[in-house]
């Protein structure tokens, strides 16, 4: 048994996912999403070089580079510790057989190198390092640089296993940063800049090599004794015991059986690793108008206002709706055999995304700063999305067949996976639809009229519901059978 | 109870199961026996309308399953452990399928206590989600979570199987119980000949999709059954 075999695995494991049993234009599509992306991230580095060299051109661009890279680290700090997978989940096939737990273990550390955390010094640094080498700089200085800043990333890859989800590291990053953040508002001393020195002073001295190489090596060995040491069924390999989390949606006791469906659903979304990843993200939406609202280039075309507008208060609706018969993926056949329509299925679906879109407008009243006109938009928004924009998000679950495991954490391309041709039909409607409800009315009528149109459609939505929710249901159970055959895969 | 009527299923050109006819009466507790790949679980899933036969169709209490869904409502089943919700605590899951079913909370709750001997204190109040428990218990959670309700037809597949042995000689009890008290039409399949002749009064045995005896069980029918599965 040697490494090679293991890799010959992985190889297959990877490509005999269920993820890739799906047309082979959505393969090839999927191929030139992740190369057209890599191209990107490969350009981003040298485009910030540049930019900054004429921005600042007093000023040692490799230097603010420098600081830029720190910031890079602290997020990439943060991402690793909620996000990096723990490599040894699907060790246990493997201890019973004749192999060394030496190979195994190693196997194992070294096949942790290949999560997506540790492309950035290829795609970001590396680019960098060459424009340097093209704009002067010296090579053995640019590589010592680049090599620096791989071996800081790969440490920080064993550092986040060693660390292992302990509070007490989050903490302190967190104390790192708001003392870095003081310190650098209201003393001459920077963290950033002291950071930025300390590299500028590796690359000038190679021989620091020797060290940061020896601190990786010595990161690997004590990952490795630290999995050595838990290499048994009931401690490392073991799950970790979880305790129950009392939500106090017991009022929703009194609405029946839909009150039954949302406290579920409810319970869904915070219980399991899965959807919390996704409420993350649907949070992250509520603030896509900061960065169009504060824009002049963008606050006053009225298209970009209606789009961003429906991101902000859709966002889960968005994340959530698209997936909604996958969500219940894992007992799908219970519902099936349960005392239960598709009607009342997709009906609590539904409030549950218009109490969402519903929270996400109490929230973005802050929204109010840029004016109640920039309100205007949110709201009218908001209004679409609950009367049509949870239609379509339902409409379009119908289709998404892929089952989710609610409890383990989503792979970097884990939405890419999902990818059909359909799917990317929807985004159409989903984005466009109330752009041109909007721009329709706006055309002929003006700014007003294109409020009272957008929220116009999203009212005749809600008192239409028993309507459209029939024909989507009709939909549903048209593909019942598919669907099932597809979430019994997992 | 429940009527069959020429059902035949295919994957790709293979015929799985093929049932010319086959009625179960109301109350008769109906046992499945046959080998592995014999069609069993097909068989339930075709009945709980999980699958789409290529032919044929299942009634059940004269409602045809694929065409309209009144059947559920006097239906329930486990089959696996697909039948769970691994996000709930057992309670809330039997809350669950109560209000699903029209047992109100505190129903479900008094209704609880006569399994109490059958969970051995390992499943109620234990403050654990249903996907943190042992397998057996998680199985014993979706068994009576089948009985919830009253239903007129419980569909069990392997019911005995990941349970250990007071625990199937305890479910044995329940389910001879139900009969005994009931209309309850019971459909149990299992690989226990032992175990399911004791519990059945119809025993079907089924060989690569198509049924090769339909015995009415006596003292005779384990032994006919053992004969069959030596060769």
């Amino acid at each position: 048994m040697t490494i090679l075999k293991f890799w010959q695995l992985e190889f297959k494991a990877f490509f005999r996912a269920p993820q890739w049993e799906v047309a082979a234009i959505a393969k090839i599509f999927i191929g030139l999403m992740v190369l057209f992306m890599f191209m990107y991230l490969m350009a981003l580095g040298p485009g910030i070089y540049y930019i900054l060299k004429k921005m600042f051109p007093n000023h040692s661009t490799i230097d603010l580079i420098n600081q830029g890279v720190f910031f890079l680290f602290l997020i990439e700090c943060v991402a690793r510790f909620f996000f990096q997978q723990p490599p040894s989940t699907h060790i246990q096939s493997w201890i019973l057989l004749p192999i060394k737990k030496r190979t195994l273990l190693n196997n194992l550390l070294l096949r942790s190198l290949l999560s997506p955390y540790n492309f950035t010094p290829w795609l970001l640094y590396l680019p960098v390092a060459v424009v340097r080498v093209i704009e002067g700089t010296f090579w053995t200085t640019s590589g010592t640089w680049f090599i620096h800043l791989l071996c800081i990333t790969l440490i920080l890859n064993y550092l986040i296993l060693l660390v292992n989800k302990s509070n007490r590291f989050f903490i302190s990053i967190l104390i790192l940063t708001v003392l870095g953040v003081g310190l650098e508002f209201y003393t001459d001393f920077s963290l950033t800049k002291t950071f930025a020195r300390g590299i500028e002073w590796l690359e000038q001295n190679p021989i620091s090599l020797l060290v940061t190489s020896a601190i990786l090596f010595l990161m690997y060995k004590l990952a490795y004794q630290y999995l050595r040491a838990r290499f048994y069924l009931d401690l490392g390999l073991a799950k970790k015991p979880e305790k129950v989390r009392q939500l106090g949606f017991a009022f929703l006791g009194g609405y029946g059986r839909l009150g039954a469906f949302l406290k579920n659903d409810l319970r869904l979304l915070f219980r399991n690793t899965r959807p919390k990843q996704d409420l993350l993200v649907s949070f992250m939406f509520l603030f896509y108008g900061l960065l169009f609202f504060s824009m002049e280039m963008y606050n006053t075309n009225s298209i970009i206002l209606v789009f961003a507008s429906v991101m902000i208060t859709g966002g889960f609706s968005f994340t959530y709706g698209q997936k909604v018969p996958s969500w219940d993926s894992e007992y799908y056949a219970l519902l099936m055999t349960q005392n239960l329509t598709y009607r009342e299925y997709l009906d609590s679906k539904w409030w549950l995304m218009v109490v969402f879109v519903m929270i996400s407008l109490i929230v973005s009243t802050f929204y109010l700063f840029f004016g109640w006109n920039i309100f205007l938009y949110v709201v009218s928004g908001a209004l679409y999305n609950m009367g049509i924009g949870c239609y379509i998000n339902l409409y379009s679950g119908a289709y998404y067949h892929l089952p989710i495991k609610l409890n383990v954490k989503a792979g970097a391309f884990a939405n890419s996976k999902a990818f059909s041709l359909t799917q990317l039909l929807f985004t159409i409607p989903k984005l466009g639809l109330p752009v041109l409800i909007f721009f329709m009315a706006d055309f002929f009528m003006g700014e007003s009229a294109g409020f009272l149109a957008l929220s116009a459609s999203g009212i005749l939505g809600m008192v239409t519901k028993k309507y459209v929710l029939n024909h989507i249901a009709k939909i549903y159970s048209h593909r019942k059978y598919k669907t099932i055959e597809a979430f019994l895969k997992n | 109870m429940i009527q069959i009527e020429k059902l035949s299923k295919k994957y790709e050109d293979k015929e799985v199961l093929n049932i010319d006819q086959l009625t179960i009466q109301k109350g008769e507790s109906f046992g499945l026996v046959g080998n592995n790949g014999a069609g069993k679980t097909t068989l339930f899933n075709l009945i709980l309308d999980l699958i789409k036969p290529n032919e044929g169709q299942v009634i059940n209490n004269s409602i045809t399953v694929n065409k309209s869904e009144d059947w559920k409502k006097h239906t329930s089943a486990f089959i696996d452990e697909n039948f769970l919700i691994g996000y709930l605590t057992p309670e809330e899951y039997f809350y669950f399928v109560g209000e699903l079913r029209g047992v109100k909370k505190s129903q479900v709750d008094s209704w609880l206590l006569q399994f109490e001997g059958f969970f051995k204190g390992e499943v109620l109040g234990q403050k654990k989600y249903i996907r943190n428990l042992s397998k057996g218990n998680q199985k014993k959670i979706g068994l009576i979570a089948a009985f919830l309700g009253h239903p007129e037809c419980v569909i069990l597949d392997e019911p005995f199987a990941n349970l250990d042995p007071s625990s199937q000689i305890r479910f044995k009890e329940i389910v001879k119980k139900h009969i005994e008290n009931t209309t309850t039409t019971f459909l149990i399949s299992s690989h226990d000949l032992n175990h399911i002749t004791e519990v059945c009064n119809r025993i079907v045995l089924l060989e690569k999709g198509v049924v090769l005896k339909d015995l009415t069980t006596d003292s005779d029918t384990f032994a006919k059954l053992e004969s069959y599965f030596k060769t």
